[in-house]
């Protein structure tokens, strides 16, 4: 079994995990957005996050970006992110659950 | 107005501060806790933070951008985009205080975009 796949049984449109680089290291879901412009956009956004954090005197644990018709939750371990892509309406709560679990899997394994 | 509708936000429990920011970065008012972190350094980082959520929301092609929260080991912090290119930013003391700020800012933001027109 692949690291993400608990999240494809959630109902989650889209998830990837990626490096700073923005590259994908593991994704699941289908069609739009791709996960390769999904992580590299990932990446960027996490970058602008930390220069936020850095103004907090901190690091980012984690960010969400609600937007009219998705919700994009994202974890961060380390220099990975983990995140994903939930419709309205979708269980975000269940797939936050499961980011922060498969995070301390990887945690862990780091 | 603007004012106002920030002294409102700060008296919720768990607000630590909250700020409105321009789209370059500047901020327009602001208003925190004695104890809490200096808001008004953020906007410009604030700024960029959300113009690469709304980048992100166009690539994804999944609708306007509505709120943004970043939760670092001090507490969470809310985006949420305003008119004209205005933002506000909202500093909170944890994650329990989320569901008190969002209830507010329901009512906070329809007469922050009033007072933006």
């Amino acid at each position: 079994m692949r690291f993400l796949d608990s999240l494809a049984t959630l109902g989650v449109r889209r998830a990837v995990l990626t490096a700073s680089d923005g590259l994908v290291i593991e994704s699941v879901g289908s069609g739009a957005p791709p996960a390769e412009l999904l992580a590299a956009e990932l990446a960027s956004l996490r970058r602008s996050m930390q220069r936020l954090a850095e103004g907090l005197g901190g690091g980012i644990r984690r960010f969400t970006l609600a937007t009219e018709e998705c919700e994009v939750l994202v974890v961060v371990v380390g220099e990975y992110c983990l995140g994903a892509v939930v419709e309205r309406g979708g269980d975000r709560r269940a797939v936050g659950a499961e980011l922060s679990r498969l995070a301390n899997r990887l945690f862990e394994q780091l | 107005m603007v004012q106002e509708v920030l002294s409102e936000l700060q008296a919720v429990r768990g607000v630590l501060g909250s700020a409105l920011v321009a789209e370059d970065g500047f901020i327009v008012e602001s208003q925190r806790a004695a104890n809490a972190p200096d808001v008004d350094f953020l906007g410009g980082a604030a700024a960029t933070a959300l113009a690469s959520a709304k980048a992100l929301s166009q690539e994804i092609n999944r609708g306007e951008v509505e709120e943004v929260m970043v939760e670092y080991p001090e507490g969470p912090l809310l985006l949420v985009p305003l008119e004209g290119g205005y933002l506000l930013v909202v500093l909170l003391e944890s994650v329990q205080s989320l569901g008190r700020a969002r209830f507010q800012l329901k009512k906070s933001i329809p007469r922050l975009k009033q007072a933006l027109v």
